[in-house]
Formats: structure tokens, sequence, C-alpha cells
């Protein structure tokens, strides 16, 4: 995987989530769509393969995924409500 | 149950504080077709649901409303941060400053508290399906109106992915209504 | 069906008509449709939308309700 930013995994997770979420949510209605099921495993694989790399590098994105980074990273901010000012990734 | 991902379902990367917009947008929070009468509704509403698709749905989408609730604080507390008591005061928010300083708090654009009113649970399937796809309806209509009330384009961004979101959810309602109407009416009775 | 005179029968709903829906901005009608799965938005097209599938997004356009007010 070529060199990514903090931000743009973040921009692919974003992305490879939400297409997890819009094809779970058809899925539910039309659980007999091969297809669909194929489209969605193959977005949900990406994004593990996503939340894996970015946990490694920035501490964890998941509340229950195994976590090497001391102390406990969960809770360092940014948490994803803050406002982050252009210079550094601290709230104002 | 919930656990939590520490993320936004969408980006939100509001520059510009803005205490008039927080007003309006905060009814997408506590109001009668906010996200947290979607979340709670469709929560409570599954436990009476009959056939597996219906249940998924209400899961489903039910769980999808707590990260739309979310993004809606966000927009409200960025909206907030670094905007003076001068400015809130003019822009009409002076009331909820006294309440609530920066908190983001249940309420609507008028400032009246989020209500169990606003959502049923009637455990009858028909009729919870078809009030949840006029809920979808109504929070689509309202985010076109916050649409409307804006003009930065940081906010317009995340309210379109909002509304885009109530019109695929009514889809969705729409497809379970149906499944169920045909389970009811496949049913065998003697 | 449903006969009052036998408790054994139960209630189905069987006069309410299926839905066919389709969310149009003037609402007035619904048409039943189903997404396609073979056409899907480009992953980032999807995102900046939100939907993946094609026939689920409604532009927003001011113009949606000109003339109702």
């Amino acid at each position: 995987m070529m060199e990514y930013s903090k931000e743009q995994i973040m921009n692919e997770i974003q992305k490879a989530g939400f297409a997890a979420v819009d094809l779970q949510l058809y899925l539910d209605t039309h659980p007999t769509d091969k297809k669909a099921l194929a489209q969605f495993n193959q977005y949900a694989n990406q994004l593990k393969m996503l939340k894996e790399t970015y946990s490694k590098m920035y501490g964890p994105i998941e509340q229950l995924a195994p976590t090497e980074k001391y102390p406990y990273a969960w809770i360092l901010p940014p948490w994803p409500w803050m406002k982050i000012s252009m210079i550094e990734e601290e709230e104002e | 149950m919930w656990t939590y991902e520490k993320r936004l379902e969408y980006p939100i990367k509001i520059k510009k504080s803005n205490p008039e917009m927080a007003k309006y947008i905060i009814t997408q929070y506590g109001g009668p077709d906010g996200e947290l009468g979607a979340s709670l509704r469709y929560l409570t509403q599954r436990y009476s649901m009959p056939t597996p698709q219906a249940q998924g749905i209400l899961n489903d989408i039910g769980t999808e409303e707590l990260a739309h609730l979310e993004m809606v604080a966000t927009m409200v507390h960025q909206l907030m941060k670094g905007a003076s008591v001068e400015e809130i005061k003019k822009a009409g928010a002076g009331g909820y400053f006294a309440d609530h300083d920066h908190a983001v708090f249940y309420i609507d654009a008028s400032g009246n508290p989020w209500s169990a009113n606003y959502i049923q649970a009637k455990g009858d399937p028909i009729a919870d399906l078809t009030e949840d796809m006029a809920a979808e309806q109504k929070a689509r209509a309202t985010y076109e109106n916050l649409i409307k009330l804006a003009d930065d384009p940081d906010v317009i961004d995340p309210l379109r992915f909002l509304r885009e979101r109530e019109v695929v959810h009514f889809q969705r309602f729409g497809e379970a209504l149906e499944i169920v109407q045909q389970n009811l009416t496949n049913k065998k009775y003697y | 069906m449903y006969n009052y005179l036998d408790p054994q029968s139960q209630f189905v709903p069987t006069t309410i008509p299926i839905p066919q829906y389709k969310y149009t901005p003037y609402a007035t009608s619904y048409i039943l449709f189903q997404p396609n799965t073979e056409k899907m938005y480009p992953l980032e097209e999807g995102f900046d939308k939100g939907t993946i599938f094609p026939e689920l997004y409604i532009p927003y356009s001011p113009q949606m309700n000109k003339g109702r007010n």
C-alpha cells in the first residue's frame, strides 16, 4: 500500500464503511441477492484491512479491537466531533 | 448490543462558526423529525416487528440514525465553537447559551425539548412501518429546508448526505412494509 | 379471510393495497422499483451523493418545490 496520510486513510475508511452500510441495509430487504452480498463482502473486507492499518499507525478506531499502543490511546483526541484547526490536530 | 467506531459516518469539517445556523440545525438533533426521534422510534419498534427482513431493517436503520445523530451534534458543536457571546446573542441563540453554554442539547429550533410524543410504537407492523416511511419524508423535507437556510459549503455538504440517506431509508422501509404485508396475506389461518 | 362471526379466524389487512412507491419530489404517486446491483456508483461518487445505488439518488435543487408556495 502506498503512503497514505492519516486523513487519507480515514477518508478511505469512511468511503468503504459507507458502501458497506448502504449494501448492508439493502441486504436486509434482499437477503437472496447474491451479487449484493458479494459486493458487500468486498467492501467489508476492504474496510477491515483499512481499519487494521489505521489503528496500527494512529491508535484504536474500534472500541473492542485489541490494541498495543501504550498508554491506552483510545481516549486521546481528536474525537470525531472535534473541530481541527489548520495548524495542529488539537481543538482550539 | 452496540460498540463504537471512533469516526463519523461522513466527514464534517466546518471552518467558520455560525451560531444562527446552529440554532436551525439543532432541530435535527432534538426536534420532531430529527435523528433522536428516528433512532429511538426504530430501535423500539423492532421488538414487536414480525419477519426477519423488517426486524433487520429497523435494527440497522435505527443504528445508522445514531450515527446521524452524532453528525448533527458535530455540526452544532463546530458551528458554535469559536463564536463570541456577542455573536451568539446577535444570532438569537442567547437563550440557548443561558441554559447550555456550548453544550449540545435535545431541543428543536424553537427551544422545545425533545418528547416521546414525537414517536410511536404501535405494535401493529403496518402502522409502525407506515409511520417510519412518513418519518423519513419529514426528515428529508427538513434537511431540504436547512440546505435552503445554509450558504457555507462545509455545512451544505453533510446536510446533502443526510438528506439522501432519508431517501434511501424511505425506500428500505417501503420494501419492508411490502414484505410484511405479503407475509400476512400468506399466513395460514382456519 | 377475517370473519367476525368466527372467533377462530384471524384478521389480516388484505384490503390495504400493496404500496407501489418511489420517492419523487412531488410525491403524489408511488412507483415500485428495484435498485440494480450491477449498476453502482463509483465508490467516490456514491459516497458524495449518499447512496451507492444511482436510482436512489435524487439530486436536490431549489427548483423542486417551485410554484407550490
